[in-house]
């Protein structure tokens, strides 16, 4: 069981290796070696999560060193969920890349590098999931941040690199804020340590000013509203197996910290109404998310809206937390199981609405009637991820609604509840309209040469994992009682 | 002390001028260099940091911080001028307030 | 397990069709009849030991403390058995009907799915399992409604969406705010909610949500809206789901909530059951006013649709045994009638493309099986005695009568009176000579013709032995007789 106890280090080092080789191997090799580096970093990543449910949350110290100076890994449940859906989505990102970025097509700007860029930027979101200390978090932010800008101008195209270069001014407005919080915290007590802070955190101005600033910029990484401007037209215009791994993933990341500060790191109460603002913020994103996919006339920026939306849910669990162990096993239970279902359903429907675009050669939703009788399994594929986007059973999404409106009904605050429907129901209102233009009876000139197996059924089968997610809840359950959010607040012994 | 304090007050005045002007300023170039800003005046505040005790010698840790965000911030300052630059080439544009006229990339 | 598979097999024919694509017509049509008799032996089986007193249930776990739970228990095979053996029946039908159409594939697959999840709902063991077989429903029949992909279809599939989606909603909060409150309930004779049962006002709105689910499939006014509009859909889809498995999935979750999660009690003394009855019996005569004036064939019938579902809501929410168990009884006794009059509608639409009541003179010459099959079933729908109408409609009204609420018996009747008035207009219609008399006899395919006459002659034998054991009357008293704790008819 050696190699499970290092499969933290592995799981960065691994992806980091095949991010060097896949650069010097050149465009023809190097989807092989993103291919089999996807396959190493799945089993790495399933490894800890097995680990982690056996023997619960461990440290893993790089070389040896240890805190401050050394480099600390903190593998628990919940990162364990968030590097397995990276593994996942990063497979069939890679495998759908392979036919999005043909090797023979000698015209496109910088698609040789795609390979490198994402490997590199899978490197870093495993390492942002497994970092113990706030400093670290700062460094992986930043590397996931360029290799995501990059990624978005590698088209090239002048809306590309629009969009890039005003991702890139939010990153760095959010990278220098978070620093400015880190350095008053450091200043305040010393200590970068989450775990260490987590036991001598006490009340001081300083520190709590740092760690405010700390979440502002997570919120504006986490394109949390009103903080969202960003994001729709950099998940827009980027190729498409970029947006899907920008949409379903690397906002994940930064929310993903946010989550640990707030609820891990930080007794209650530490920032007073900052858990109230997060969720009304929250709840803000669902609806103004929602309306907006509504009236977008381009499939991908109805997809990015609807992630604005989706993010919203995330942060539902704030104000539940305040509730008592119960309420909080429910809520958080609820939001990883809302990433997870979010990340598989909305990577499908990015890479779904890639391969419409390429069938069409255009991608206004207007112009895509007749899709389902062409391409039966791709409109298939985006008609159950919209279902689970809309929370409706069979789904991942259904189980992430169920635990939500459960835990607000049971901590006394109905309308967290009443959100959730409505944003369940703005996502059915998308969606249909979406699907009900697929359905249409059209004959369409359709570029049938350009549908290739994989970029059919890659998005289909991602669609499909986030339905089957339902049956995975009581293993979702599990692996949210080895977190250390639960752990620490004495719900699991 | 005083010391420490005249480099904390100096790096958020630093940070706030820098985020004014990356919010402000529309041209791309002075976006980049207000980015660098608000960088410079977080590594102040951390050199200061390093300093905050002298009898018991100089931290670390600060330092080890600041040599860190200072790599991060250039790969980040040669990412946006590289951007800039192609947006520059691409459109004529120097700022994003207007739209570039071509259109429709995927 | 064996709970399992009436809801598995049609699922997996489902995606076995979709899995065959569109080329493999006659592999379809054998793997969709198969599946058809295999689930109807499986149901076949279940009822025969929930007859010997054994129930046979599963569950298994889905959410913290809550499972996915299937019961093969009397009062669910009953509906099982409805979808189930007409599903067969409807098969053949369909299969004559589409033989033009285009993208069978996805419709047969989808007409599967769509049995799986109402076996699903009959078979659910508590209120969480039924929500999610219902939310399947609900969006299994969405691609068979725009099945045709007009305009008019897709904007008859909005309207479908917003009224089922919405209803789904109100039932999703109602449901986990019973979880939260009493946790796993599942369906129990008499009621499941002793433990929580002091807690009257949070009951009371839990009650009005699920009512509000349920009420959109069961098409009570005022959520009716989406029935008529969704006729655009191909015949057998308005056959077998919009007189069959969908609309009675809605008044099968009421009687399940009426008589096992609150128990006939506890309704009645929250004073819920009151305001339900009261919505269904305005639903009724509404209905039947507005059918009168229908000359849309298809949507004269889905009037009488909404009508007769009401029927069964006010029977249940009556709280008295006998009505309950006609109202049981009258869910399969419609299903048979309705099925053969929607038949005959796609009948003489594809064959004739004669859509309106005014465009009938001549039918019953032309196709005098099929309209007497239809006489038939219509003369039943108004409660002519011994059709099999009759013995359901009795049981209700006598149960009203028994109930001391004769406002209930007044509507029963007087509904009777206008169901013969919106049907005796179409047959009168058909016997006029008129535009399609010259071809006499020539009837529709056969395959489409022998389904008609087979639940036609239904409706007559089903009417006659409705004093025997096993049949629908019979077994509705047996299977309601434990929530009215032991009652004996």
């Amino acid at each position: 069981m050696n190699v499970l106890a290092q499969s933290p280090g592995l799981l960065v080092a691994v992806p980091l290796a095949g991010a060097a080789i896949s650069f010097v191997a050149g465009r023809r090799r190097a989807p092989h070696v993103a291919i089999t580096t996807a396959l190493v970093v799945l089993t790495l990543a399933v490894a800890l999560a097995v680990h982690v449910l056996d023997g619960g949350p461990f440290r893993y110290q790089v070389g040896g060193w240890g805190a401050p100076l050394g480099i600390d890994l903190v593998a628990d449940g919940a990162a364990a969920l968030f590097l397995v859906l990276t593994a996942i989505v990063g497979l069939v990102v890679t495998l759908y890349a392979t036919a999005y970025f043909r090797t023979d097509d000698e015209t496109a700007y910088g698609h040789g590098l795609f390979w490198t860029l994402w490997l590199f930027m899978w490197t870093s979101l495993n390492a942002l999931f497994l970092t113990g200390d706030v400093f670290n978090v700062y460094v992986c932010l930043e590397l996931v941040g360029i290799s995501a800008v990059t990624l978005v101008t590698i088209g090239g195209g002048a809306e590309a690199l629009r969009a890039g270069a005003r991702y890139l001014f939010a990153s760095m407005l959010g990278a220098m804020t978070y620093l400015l919080g880190v350095a008053l915290l450091y200043a305040a007590t010393g200590q970068l340590d989450m775990d260490v802070l987590r036991t001598t955190l006490v009340a001081d101005t300083t520190a709590a000013t740092g760690l405010a600033l700390m979440i502002a910029a997570l919120v504006l990484k986490t394109a949390l509203v009103p903080a969202h401007f960003w994001l729709p037209a950099a998940h827009g215009s980027a190729p498409s197996p970029v947006s899907a791994v920008l949409s379903s993933l690397v906002v994940k990341g930064s929310y993903f910290v946010i989550l640990r500060l707030m609820l891990d790191v930080m007794p209650a109460g530490y920032l007073p109404g900052v858990d109230i603002v997060l969720g009304v913020l929250g709840s803000a994103a669902i609806v103004w998310g929602s309306v907006q996919a509504l009236l977008q006339t381009r499939i991908k920026q109805l997809v990015a809206y609807s992630t604005v939306a989706q993010i919203g849910y995330l942060f539902l669990v704030f104000p539940l937390a305040r509730h008592g162990a119960d309420v909080l096993t429910l809520a958080l239970t609820g939001v990883l199981v809302h990433a997870l279902s979010h990340g598989l359903a909305k990577g499908s429907l990015f890479l779904g609405a890639g391969s419409l675009m390429t069938r069409f050669g255009h991608d206004r939703i207007a112009d895509m009637a007749g899709a389902a009788r062409s391409a039966p399994a791709l409109t298939f594929g985006v008609a159950l991820a919209g279902v689970t986007m809309m929370g409706l059973p069979p789904s991942g999404g259904f189980g992430a609604k169920w635990l939500l409106v459960s835990a607000a009904l049971a901590s006394g605050e109905w309308w967290w509840a009443v959100v959730l429907v409505i944003g369940g129901l703005l996502a059915a209102a998308y969606m249909f309209r979406l699907l009900s233009v697929l359905l249409v009876d059209a004959p369409t000139e359709l570029h049938a040469s350009k549908g290739d197996i994989r970029t059919e059924w890659l998005p289909l089968a991602l669609a499909l994992g986030a339905v089957l997610l339902v049956l995975a809840i009581p293993l979702v359950s599990d692996l949210a009682a080895a977190s250390n959010v639960l752990i620490h607040a004495g719900v699991t012994p | 002390m005083s010391t420490y304090l005249v480099y904390t007050a100096g790096g958020v005045l630093l940070y706030a001028l820098g985020t004014y002007g990356l919010l402000a300023r529309p041209h791309l170039i002075h976006k980049v260099i207000s980015a660098n800003f608000m960088g410079s005046g977080v590594f102040l505040i951390l050199i200061g940091l390093g300093n905050r005790s002298p009898e018991s010698g100089p931290d670390p840790v600060p330092q080890a911080m600041v040599l860190t965000g200072i790599v991060v911030t250039v790969a980040l300052t040669a990412l946006g001028l590289a951007i800039v630059k192609r947006y520059y080439t691409a459109t004529g544009l120097d700022n994003l307030d207007d739209k570039p006229s071509a259109g429709g990339d995927r | 397990m064996t709970a399992w598979l009436p809801m598995l097999v049609p699922a997996i024919a489902g995606i076995a069709t979709f899995a065959l694509g569109k080329s493999r017509g006659r592999a379809r049509n054998v793997v969709n009849l198969a599946a058809a008799a295999i689930s109807i032996a499986l149901v076949a089986r279940l009822v025969v030991h929930a007859y010997n007193g054994t129930v046979i249930s599963s569950t298994i776990p889905m959410l913290p403390g809550l499972g996915l739970g299937m019961s093969a228990d009397l009062l669910g095979l009953l509906f099982a058995t409805v979808a189930t053996v007409l599903w067969g029946v409807t098969l053949v039908y369909a299969i004559g009907y589409m033989d033009h159409a285009t993208d069978r594939a996805r419709f047969f697959g989808f007409f599967a799915l769509c049995i799986a999840a109402a076996n699903g709902v009959a078979l659910a063991d508590d209120p969480l399992s039924l929500f999610i077989f219902y939310e399947i429903l609900s969006l299994t029949t969405y691609p068979l409604v725009v099945h045709t992909g007009t305009p008019e279809a897709l904007a008859a599939g909005r309207k479908y969406l917003f009224y089922a989606l919405g209803g789904g909603a109100a039932l999703l909060v109602g449901v986990a705010w019973l979880a939260v409150i009493a946790g796993q309930t599942p369906f129990t004779p008499g009621g499941a909610l002793a433990a929580v049962s002091d807690r009257t006002a949070e009951l009371r709105v839990i009650f009005a949500l699920l009512v509000a689910g349920f009420g959109v499939k069961a098409a009570l006014m005022p959520l009716h809206g989406w029935l008529p509009g969704a006729m655009v859909a191909p015949a057998p889809v308005s056959s077998l789901l919009h007189a069959v498995a969908v609309v009675k999935a809605g008044v099968f979750g009421i009687i399940r909530l009426v008589n096992e999660l609150y128990g006939p009690e506890l309704a009645t003394s929250l004073g819920v059951a009151t305001p339900l009855a009261i919505l269904a019996a305005v639903s009724i005569i509404i209905a039947s006013v507005i059918a009168l004036r229908q000359d849309d064939f298809k949507r004269r019938l889905a009037y009488s649709t909404i009508a007769q579902l009401s029927y069964i809501t006010l029977g249940t929410a009556l709280c008295s045994p006998l009505a309950a168990a006609g109202a049981l009884a009258h869910l399969a006794h419609h299903a048979v009638m309705k099925i053969t009059m929607f038949f005959t509608a796609g009948s003489v639409y594809e064959t004739l493309h004669v859509k309106k009541v005014s465009q009938m003179p001549g039918l019953a010459r032309r196709m005098p099986l099929t309209m007497a099959s239809f006489a038939v079933a219509a003369f039943a729908l108004a409660g002519i005695p011994p059709l099999v109408g009759f013995a359901s409609k009795w049981m209700l009204g006598v149960g009203s009568a028994q109930s001391g609420s004769v406002w209930a018996l007044i509507v029963y009747v007087s509904s009777g009176a206008l169901a013969l008035g919106y049907m005796v207009p179409i047959l009168t219609s058909a016997l006029r000579e008129g535009d399609h008399t010259p071809a006499r006899g020539a009837e529709s395919d056969p395959r489409m013709l022998w389904p008609i006459v087979t639940v036609g002659v239904l409706t007559v034998v089903l009417g006659l032995t409705a004093g025997l054991p096993g049949s629908p009357v019979h077994w509705a008293m047996t299977a309601i007789a434990p929530s009215f704790g032991g009652w004996t008819p």
